[in-house]
């Protein structure tokens, strides 16, 4: 098994969401192994919505569902950078306490744009805690690339990541933001397979990292999105970097 | 079974470039008997001419193997419907629009003429969707419901994200098709559970999508070989006038 999927959810029930899945994260890692994914990162799900509020509860379910899978689950907490000084908090103690490897934002669905002033003090946390931020990207008018790259451009010492690399209409400014910051890394999670190969042609292969969308044990997407990303024809040096290497050191994996 | 694949692009585009040859060899590798084939980019958006006479073509030299749709610009007016006309008198079964590419509303009345025309010739139009502002799901039920003796297919499912719209845009109005290219297969197994197998219509997106994984997407989503009978052949057999 080769492949971190860095673009990952759960939806744990919380009793209140519309969206109820059942969920079992010795399911979820099973349908990984077999389709030879190692790790996988994932987000509450239930947390990205815009009436989300008790961030706390829903991350700390997170920890205690990814707990029991130490090498092969990982988490993203989530905050509502709307909440300004609270968001902070909460996002430093999923970092420090809870051991999250970063920060999942949904902007359309949480109701934020990333040009809004509450953005600046998350990316100033995650520059303290060394801890990327995943962005959901591909669509208007608050998750376009180059709306998530200006983060990177304000910050240069953040690592800001395109969940989507822009998804199926604005992966060329996936592109375009990638070659002009350093700091900004694009997730393969989404675009097609013809997006992708001029994406790893014209980008840093060190920048970019593979995702699949999971949804608890949805195998369907998964094993879509990873069927399609090895139908690509390109050097197993950059298979291997997009696949493992990138993520790995993006998640400071031993 | 027999597979259509209902969208492919073919021609020496800006971005896409890809031979007649190159697509023959892809249909054979994943067993493809026949697919729709429409121009790509710049011939889509302005050289609509050149781009349709290579297709005429295609479908002339290889009429087993491929379907002609013909790629027309609206904003050409009157001259766009003469070549709407040439286009279906010299072979071709369809007609592509691309909202987006072409930079219209895809309900917009600059494209009613070239409808009127379609409904003459009792053919179906296919529109890329998806593209916010330009070629969203609920603009195509506008247009179905305003031509409801024209057979609309909705490119991609709508891919990615009007995962909140598609359903509720074609559920009722029964001359929308769903087209799978790109979209996620979980979407696809949703419409077929609350629309129907009858309006789901495989199309690979080749050569943005390479065809053998758009295949077996359609397997995990519909493991049923009636079903997989309907999507990948009769489906877009009916919309052309094919037994």
């Amino acid at each position: 098994m080769n492949i971190i999927d860095f673009h990952a959810h759960v939806y744990l029930p919380d009793g209140r969401t519309a969206r109820q899945f059942k969920s079992s994260a010795a399911r979820q890692v099973e349908i990984m192994h077999k389709n030879g994914v190692e790790k996988a990162v994932l987000s509450n799900g239930n947390l990205l919505r815009s009436d989300s509020h008790d961030f706390k509860e829903g991350n700390d379910r997170l920890a205690r569902y990814v707990a029991g899978f130490p090498d092969n689950l990982y988490a993203y907490a989530v905050v509502n950078p709307y909440n300004g000084k609270d968001a902070v908090l909460e996002f430093r103690r999923c970092v420090q306490e809870l051991g999250m490897k970063g920060l999942k934002l949904h902007p359309w669905l949480q109701g934020f744009s990333c040009s809004d002033d509450c953005m600046r003090p998350i990316v100033e946390e995650s520059i303290r805690l060394r801890a990327p931020i995943v962005f959901h990207d591909g669509t208007p008018p608050y998750s376009t690339p180059l709306q998530i790259a200006n983060l990177a451009r304000l910050y240069p010492e953040a690592t800001i990541i395109s969940g989507h690399s822009g998804l199926n209409d604005l992966w060329k400014n996936a592109i375009d933001g990638a070659r002009k910051h350093k700091n900004f890394y694009l997730c393969l999670c989404g675009p097609s397979n013809f997006a992708m190969m001029r994406i790893i042609n014209e980008v840093d292969v060190n920048r970019i990292v593979f995702g699949t969308d999971l949804v608890n044990d949805g195998e369907k997407i998964f094993t879509y999105r990873i069927h399609k990303f090895q139908a690509l024809v390109i050097p197993d040096e950059k298979k291997k970097k997009i696949l493992w290497d990138n993520a790995a050191r993006l998640l400071n994996l031993k | 079974m027999k597979i259509i694949d209902a969208h492919c692009q073919v021609g020496n585009g800006v971005d896409i470039k890809i031979s007649a040859e190159e697509l023959l060899r892809e249909m054979d590798e994943n067993e493809i008997e026949k697919a729709v084939i429409c121009p790509v980019d710049k011939f889509m958006a302005v050289y609509n001419r050149e781009g349709n006479d290579y297709i005429i073509d295609l479908a002339r030299k290889f009429p087993a193997r491929f379907i002609g749709f013909a790629g027309i610009n609206p904003w050409y007016g009157g001259k766009a419907v003469l070549e709407l006309k040439r286009c279906l008198d010299d072979g071709l079964k369809g007609l592509v629009l691309y909202p987006f590419l072409q930079g219209f509303l895809l309900n917009d009345k600059l494209v009613f003429p070239l409808l009127q025309e379609m409904e003459k010739y009792g053919r179906p139009v296919y529109f890329h969707c998806g593209t916010l502002v330009s070629a969203e799901p609920y603009q195509l039920r506008d247009l179905a419901e305003n031509f409801p003796k024209v057979n609309f297919i909705m490119g991609h499912c709508a891919f990615s994200d009007y995962w909140n719209d598609v359903i509720l845009a074609g559920k009722n109005v029964k001359n929308i098709y769903f087209e799978t290219s790109f979209i996620w297969p979980d979407m696809i197994s949703n419409i077929i559970d609350k629309i129907g197998e009858n309006r789901v219509i495989f199309g690979s997106g080749f050569p943005i999508d390479p065809v053998k994984t758009e295949i077996e997407k359609i397997k995990i989503a519909c493991p049923g070989r009636s079903g997989q009978l309907k999507i990948f052949e009769k489906n877009i057999k009916r919309l052309i006038g094919e037994k």
